[in-house]
């Protein structure tokens, strides 16, 4: 069989291709530091979100030097905390963000960026993720939870490093 | 809830027989007819409100108790009832049932607010109203289900309406995304006007309270920080006032005094786009004043990305196009389109133009088998699909996923 000498090349440039799209993903996993959201989070008993140790009173938490956890708890149809106060973090930090929902399934998604997860019932949803620059984002649910589901949004505030003063 | 209904119902009734229907209505339901004339105007707020049916009289007493999550609304997202009419000095104690998930209470001018929603039975939470005034107030989570009630403080309520109010000056569009904004408050004749930087709307503490305010001609307007919402300042559209840099301090005054007539729009820079932006009525005029102000919200901006995107959407679409174009200028055969040249030895048979010109028809017939496609024309068609494909790929995957700030790392 006589395959002609094009042929030859785009079938090496298709292979090329596919080799690169897989390249990229590994670059963006090991040299990005992009991860996924994984059930490390934990699970949590969610009739008694209320009564956990950290979903108590959520908010944001120092947990060492330039390092916080803020606990979430996403219900219909608002964050706590997030939309009557917003979530307020320092600017240069890394922050892990655990939610989890007291109803049903919601979203939290830290808008125009990646940080994007799905909050079911029972689990407990956690993101590390990093703030550099002191900007306001927007918080949305994106899984339909409900009439009011189109209002359920919030704040995250992340303030320069020397305004800190505590979280939400 | 069957209450809710008939109510409903009834208020529909009244409203389009009002002007026609009043005397036939004056004697079985006179009393009703009686209450819905005396009903304070609430510009549509209860609009979409089930359980409300009439404001309900508590005056005289000295606490009076609305229960939060009472059944409306589809479900257990009610005050109960939704509008009340209190004696100056009234204890109003909000009680809540834990039906409906969490809820809150909070004035639609800032004037109190309960905090963060809660859920548990039990909780309760109190304002004592001493001024004169209907005050609407709803639930944050719940609003837009139609959880808001009203709370009518002393005599006829009634508002700034019964006094044949001067005409809503023509803001434009300024208010068009200000979610507290809700007809001009008329606080004319006073010396010192009080107006709150950070009162809740425009989905958190990003509002001015209240938002237009018509005041007369030398008054000194004291725009005070609440601390909420992060750091805000006051701005004037025209320049005509400016508060400086954005701070966050509860307790932080800025003043100024307006002695001249005219409409001046004013916004906190950093939450302008949320709609934190307010007007000052001078004088009882108002007409257009103010001038154009900012430009429109919400239109198309051109960044580069955008730019990109798009250009690479119309290319994509015309490349079938550029690529049959390409392909006639490059066999040069606009006269013969159909007829591809084989390559090498082939050429050489290729009949003479004699042949073409006695079967013109049987040209575009020429059978192409496997050795004979144009491998050129082939080529390039593949190539700009390559192109399509790595230039959507590096678009995808560099420019829209990695380059969106922060991202989740573990
Ligand atoms: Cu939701």
């Amino acid at each position: 069989m006589e395959i002609h000498r094009f042929e030859k090349l785009w079938l090496a440039a298709g292979i090329l291709l596919i080799v690169g799209f897989i390249a990229t993903v590994t670059y963006g996993a090991v040299g990005e530091g992009v991860a996924m959201v994984n059930d490390d989070g934990g699970t949590i008993d969610p009739t008694k979100v209320s009564e956990d140790a950290n979903f108590s009173d959520p908010g944001v938490e120092q947990v060492g030097p330039h390092e916080y956890e803020a606990h979430i708890v996403a219900q219909q149809f608002l964050f706590k905390p997030g939309t009557s106060t917003p979530i307020r973090v320092p600017a240069n930090s890394t922050v892990t963000f655990y939610v989890t929902s007291s109803d049903v399934v919601h979203g939290f998604n830290i808008v125009g960026t990646n940080v994007n997860t799905m909050v079911i019932p029972g689990q407990v949803a956690k993101m590390k993720v990093r703030f550099e620059e002191p900007r306001e984002y927007g918080i949305v649910c994106n899984e339909y939870c409900g009439a009011g589901h189109h209002t359920m949004a919030g704040t995250i505030e992340v303030v320069p490093e020397d305004d800190y003063e505590g979280g939400a | 809830m069957s209450r809710a209904d008939s109510g409903a119902s009834r208020r529909a009734i009244l409203r389009s027989t009002a002007g026609l229907a009043t005397a036939a209505l004056a004697g079985g339901t006179a009393g009703s007819a009686a209450a819905q004339g005396s009903e304070p105007d609430y510009g549509g707020w209860f609009d979409d409100v089930s359980n409300y049916d009439e404001t309900v009289d508590k005056t005289g007493q000295d606490t009076v108790e609305i229960v939060v999550g009472a059944s409306g609304n589809n479900g257990n997202f009610a005050f109960g009832p939704a509008a009340v009419r209190v004696s100056p000095g009234t204890k109003v104690v909000w009680k809540w049932n834990g039906k409906g998930g969490a809820h809150n209470v909070v004035a639609d001018d800032g004037t109190f607010n309960s905090g963060s929603a809660v859920a548990d039975a039990g909780t309760t939470f109190e304002y004592t109203f001493e001024e004169e005034g209907t005050y609407k107030y709803y639930c944050v989570p719940h609003k837009a289900l139609g959880m808001k009630g009203a709370v009518v403080v002393g005599g006829s309520g009634g508002g700034g309406s019964s006094g044949g109010p001067p005409p809503e000056p023509d803001y434009g569009d300024w208010f068009s995304d200000v979610s507290n904004y809700d007809g001009t408050v008329d606080e004319t004749g006073q010396d010192t006007v009080e107006v709150t930087v950070g009162a809740s709307g425009n989905n958190g503490n990003f509002a001015f309270g209240p938002a237009a305010v018509r005041v007369s001609p030398g008054t000194k307007v004291v725009w005070k920080w609440n601390g909420k919402g992060g750091a805000h300042n006051v701005v004037a559209e025209d320049g005509t006032f400016d508060s400086g840099s954005a701070v966050a301090d509860a307790g932080t005054t800025f003043e100024y005094t307006f002695d001249e007539t005219g409409v001046y729009k004013y916004a906190c820079i950093p939450h302008k786009a949320l709609g934190m932006k307010g007007a000052i009525v001078v004088g009882s005029g108002g007409g257009g004043g103010g001038g154009e102000g900012g430009e429109p919200a919400g239109e198309l901006v051109w960044t580069p990305g955008l730019l990109m995107f798009a250009g690479s959407v119309v290319l994509g679409m015309l490349s079938p196009i550029l690529f049959s174009v390409f392909l006639r200028f490059k066999t040069g055969s606009w006269e013969r389109p159909r007829e591809f040249e084989p390559e090498g030895a082939v050429v050489d048979e290729k009949p003479a133009a004699p042949v073409a010109e006695e079967a013109p028809e049987e040209v575009a017939e020429v059978e192409i088998g496997h050795d004979e496609y144009d491998p050129f024309g082939t080529a390039s068609l593949i190539v700009v699909y390559f192109l399509i494909l790595v230039v959507l790929w590096i678009f995808m995957y560099f420019v829209e996923f990695l380059g969106r700030g922060p991202t989740v790392i573990g």
